[in-house]
Parts: C-alpha cells; structure tokens; sequence
C-alpha cells in the first residue's frame, strides 16, 4: 500500500517508529492549509510560512506526546495556535515604528468605520478582487484574536463548533458566541451601516 | 421561540451545523420576526463575501523537513544512519568488553591450569612453591634461616650489600666499555669520512685546474684565429 493511501494515523505511528518519509507526506498533506490558516490569522506571508516551519518541527519534536494519532490534525492546528498568539502578542507589544504617524496603523474600530470604503455586502461593491481582499484583512485584524481566530477555522477551513472548541480549547458554546459577535462586527465594520 | 433562542439557531445555521428539527423551528419564528429575518441574510451575505475574498492560497515554498530521529530516539536514528560507524562501535565495545574481563582475571591473579583430563582454574596468591630443582636452590639461598642472630644478620646485609656494589661495578665497566668502543667507532667512522672528503677536494681542484688550461687553450686558438690575418700580412 502506499504511503499517500495512508491515514493521518497510519503516518503518526511510522513517524513514531522513525520512519521520516511518512512525516514529510503529512508536511505536504498539511502544509497549505497550516499555511493559510496562519496567514489568515497574522495577515503577513513570511510570519505564516515561519508559523508553518515552527508548528512542523514542534510536531516533531513532540509526536510521541501525541496519545489520539487520528487528531494529529487537530494537533497542529493547536500548536499552530500557540504560535500565533505568540506572534500576535509580540506584534501587540512591539513599539510603533516611524509608520506609525500613517493613521491607517492607529484604527480604532470607529476610525475605521469611517476610513473603510463602503462595501455594499450584497456582492455589488464594485472593488477589484485584491482591493476587497485589503478591506477584509483589514477588518479582520481590527477584531479580538479569539474571534479572529474562531472565523478563520470556521468559515474559511470549514472546521465543526466541536473540532474549533478542541483547537481553542473552550467549551462549543464559547465557539458559537466568539462567532456570532466576530461576524457581526465585522459585518459592521464592512458594511459601515 | 423568541429572538434569542433564534440567534443561537442561527449560527448554528451559518456554520452548517443545524438539525432537521432545529431547521424547521428557525424557519416558523423567521417568518414572523423580519429583524431575524434580516440579519440571517447580512451574516450569510458576509460568510460569503469572506470566502469570495480570501481564497486559499498555495504555500510559497513546501516545507521540507530532515531531521535526524525522532526525539527520544535520536541515538538510534543517528545509529541508523552510519552503517560503518555501527561497525566501529560494536568493535570497540567488545574490545572494551575482552579488555575488561582480562583485567579482572589479571587483579584475580587466575592461574589455568591445562591437564590431559581438562584444566583447572584457580584465584589468588599462589600457596605453592615452584618445583623445579633451580628454584629450589634458589629458594634455598634466599630463604632466611628460622632463628638469625645480630651478627649473621649483619653479615649477611653485607654480603648483599656487597653483592649489590659488586653488580654495580661490572655494570659500571660494561657501560663504559660500550661508550668507548661507540666513541673510537664515531672516530673512525669522521676519519673515514675527513678522508672521503680531502680526496673529492683534490678531485674537485684537479678538474677545476684542467678546465682552467682547456679554458686558456680555446681562448688562445681564438684569439691566434682572430689575428692570424694581421700577422700574416706584416
């Protein structure tokens, strides 16, 4: 049987038995959507390829830790997580650069309701598809970590309340609240209503 | 079902995570409550243009990974890895092993000894003395009488004493007699070599005097082959 019919399971316990080839097919089977969900989570390419680089060689390290080999996935979106908030608290605490006089970089949630262009939700805003991906980075990153984080395994990886609640590690109900109040302010901030 | 009851439905209706029943609950209370109503469309409109927005995107470069064994067992991935090193290792810890086994016979003092019926081994000092007949007259002369008294035994340290100075002069002699033969052999050998030397000297300034002559001869034949018409014409 090859390597590429194998389970996530399957690969965990010849990893674990040294075997290295079956770790790099989970690298390539995780890698983009590691990659994208810390590029979603950070807003910038290299912090979510060296997000990506830590969370497989911290997988490494600490596969034997794993006891459930079926979460592996779950596993490193967990580790992936950590990382993040560390970057994300390292971002929040690093000292404003001469940029900082530029008032996009001070956006409080009401400046920017009033700087973003308004985005007609209803499909006819009329952007280009890059200058509406700016807006939506933009509003994401106005919003709580937490919340940000909760959208991101959402709607953009498709993950289920039980699968998000594991990664975050609280409670479904949490997860269902964290979203309802980061859609709404994000349908605030880009529909400027 | 009231406002409240309906939004915890209906997140649960934009994450696609609703029940039949759930469904049908949600759809009777929309029906009645426009507000609801209206913010059900605004999330999902907002769901969507998230998605429409932000596609997944190919990671830049794959992430490729080496690594030398997996944590806890990097001793045996390493190992794994240097076929000859293995060899090298396992020759040195059986030579370490054969090493230490003989030196514990050696603090042992083990004695085998072989016989026609199979062999024999035995630990510790020796109780026995050796039998041959020049170890007896060996032991004979060493071992000390049972009772010595003041003056036997002062004779017999000199005796030793003197034995000792004894061994110690013709050794004394033998070492000097080696020092001076290696001497007068360095001697002949220089002379030797001062002779080599004089007779390539004069060698050397024979050949040195020949070449002068031969060297003046072809500058004469030169100088009389330049002149010669001169000469002749006077």
């Amino acid at each position: 049987m090859g390597l590429i019919r194998l389970t996530d399971k399957d690969l965990v316990h010849r990893v674990t038995r040294g075997d290295h080839e079956a770790f790099n097919l989970l690298v390539a089977r995780w890698e983009r959507k590691l990659f994208n969900y810390a590029y979603r989570l950070t807003g910038n390419r290299e912090d979510a390829l060296d997000i990506c680089q830590d969370t497989f060689t911290r997988a490494y390290e600490q596969i034997l830790q794993l006891k459930e080999a079926e979460k592996f996935s779950f596993w490193l979106f967990k580790i992936a997580r950590n990382f993040s908030i560390s970057f994300y608290r390292r971002e929040r605490n690093r000292p404003k650069s001469a940029s900082a006089d530029d008032p996009e970089n001070d956006l409080d949630l009401e400046n920017l309701l009033a700087s973003t262009p308004r985005v007609r939700i209803d499909g006819g805003h009329g952007f280009e598809h890059d200058e509406l991906r700016l807006i939506v980075e933009k509003a994401l990153d106005q919003l709580p970590f937490e919340q940000r984080e909760t959208i991101v395994l959402k709607v953009f990886e498709g993950l289920k309340f039980s699968e998000i609640a594991e990664i975050s590690e609280c409670p479904v109900s949490t997860v269902k609240s964290r979203l309802y109040l980061g859609m709404n302010l994000l349908r605030r901030i880009l529909s400027r209503n | 079902m009231d406002c409240d009851k309906s939004r915890e439905l209906l997140i649960g209706f934009i994450g696609g995570e609703i029940t039949g029943p759930e469904a049908k609950e949600m759809k009777g209370h929309l029906e009645e409550c426009s507000g609801c109503r209206e913010e059900l469309a605004s999330l999902s409109r907002t769901r969507m243009l998230l998605r429409q927005s932000w596609p997944d995107e190919p990671i830049p470069q794959n992430l490729i990974f080496n690594f030398p064994g997996i944590p806890g067992r990097k001793f045996w991935g390493l190992w794994s890895r240097f076929g000859l090193a293995r060899f090298g290792l396992a020759t040195v810890t059986v030579t370490s092993c054969l090493i230490l086994c003989f030196s514990s016979l050696a603090l042992l003092q083990t004695r085998l000894k072989v016989g026609e019926g199979g062999f024999a081994v035995s630990f510790g000092p020796s109780s026995r003395l050796p039998s041959s007949p020049a170890n007896r007259a060996t032991s004979s002369t060493t071992s000390l009488p049972v009772a010595l008294d003041r003056r036997e035994v002062e004779n017999l340290i000199d005796r030793s004493v003197q034995g000792l100075e004894e061994k110690q002069r013709v050794h004394l002699e033998e070492i000097l007699l080696q020092i001076e033969s290696r001497r007068n052999a360095d001697l002949r050998r220089i002379a030797n070599e001062l002779r080599v030397l004089e007779s390539t000297q004069s060698v050397v300034y024979r050949e040195a005097m020949n070449n002068q002559s031969t060297v003046e001869s072809l500058a004469r034949d030169f100088y009389f082959k330049v002149n010669a018409p001169a000469n002749l014409s006077h």
